[in-house]
């Protein structure tokens, strides 16, 4: 730290003002341009390295947790787990946990969760399927291409 | 009579000791300086979405690591503003969302191009054995706007797919404190 002391003890007395100006300016400077950055973390979601254009064959029926959402500007969102209408998260996870559960009694834990969502779904429905998926500890989380926007049975 | 009257010579410092001043200033200077982000920014400011089970960040990634980011943000091409996305609602004009890597907009086709070019110069030494030829060694993080179209995701992923780059991540924010 900078010591003080008398004037008098000083024969070369600094004139600081000058030093002050450019320090209040850069301090202003780096204020005004200072930002707190959110802690921003990624999902690994790595393709498969053998599977070609057409996607992986169809595993048959109920081998699989398919969620399917599509978007419409009027209706808004619309997410169905396998044929049945889900109303909210709460629903949706614990429809994905029962299956999961059960996937993984019979000892079938890489059963994969599918997202299947229409082009217009905002990505942040998706990711909220991702999100529940991890939670859930999914060992497999894969997303359907190429869907149309078609609303879920009712 | 003459009266001398002898004036007290009182001589007073009033200037202030500005010493302690500069040493707090000094101060904020340096937290300011130090936590300034002056490098290229390839994160641009979106909102991406939030998910609670988001992996924290490694402080210390793999040195031989190389990640490009794309960003998938709202922009009309004229600049002119988009009143549904301006009120909060969800756009769904096609081209008012544009893929960007560090600070430039590319169309859909260009940044098709770009991946294959980028993947190219970012080869893993051998070949997959499961998919018979050399994949790119390149990370891609796919930072979209929490309203952004999945349809864009989905068409990114694909072009990421033709160009050889499996390593896909997807960008998240941890939910602010009391944030469901």
């Amino acid at each position: 730290m900078a010591g003080g002391g008398e004037a008098e003890d000083n024969p070369l007395p600094i004139n600081v003002v000058p030093m002050v100006d450019i320090i209040f300016c850069l301090c202003v400077f780096f204020m005004c341009s200072f930002k707190f950055r959110e802690t921003e973390g990624k999902f690994d979601s790595w393709l498969p390295k053998d599977k070609g254009e057409g996607g992986a064959p169809d595993p048959g029926p109920l081998q699989e947790m398919r969620v399917i959402m599509t978007w419409d500007q009027s209706a808004g969102l619309s997410r169905a787990y396998m044929h049945k209408k889900v109303k909210d998260d709460t629903e949706l996870e614990a429809c994905i946990r029962e299956a999961h559960d059960d996937f993984v009694a019979k000892n079938k834990p890489d059963i994969p969760l599918i997202i299947d969502g229409g082009a217009s779904v905002p990505w942040k429905e998706i990711m909220t399927v991702v999100n529940i998926g991890k939670a859930l500890q999914v060992k497999n989380l894969e997303f359907a291409m190429g869907v149309a926007d078609k609303p879920p049975p009712k | 009579m003459h009266r001398k009257v002898k004036k007290a010579k009182l001589k007073e410092d009033i200037s202030p000791n500005v010493v302690p001043m500069i040493d707090i200033m000094f101060l904020l200077l340096l937290f300011f300086m130090l936590g300034a982000d002056m490098s290229q920014r390839e994160a641009i400011e979106i909102s991406i979405p939030r998910a609670k089970n988001v992996p924290e960040p490694k402080d210390v990634e793999a040195k031989d690591k190389v990640t490009v980011t794309v960003n998938i943000h709202h922009a009309t091409p004229s600049g002119a503003p988009c009143p549904l996305n301006d009120n909060n609602g969800i756009c769904r004009e096609e081209d008012h969302w544009q893929w960007q890597i560090m600070g430039v907009d590319y169309p859909r086709e260009e940044m098709k191009k770009q991946l294959v070019v980028i993947a190219q110069d970012n080869l893993e030494p051998v070949a997959d054995t499961a998919a018979g030829v050399k994949l790119s060694a390149l990370f891609l993080l796919i930072r979209a706007d929490e309203k952004a179209p999945y349809g864009d995701v989905q068409k990114l992923t694909e072009y990421a797919g033709l160009a050889k780059i499996y390593k896909i991540q997807l960008a998240a924010n941890k939910p602010l404190p009391g944030e469901k």
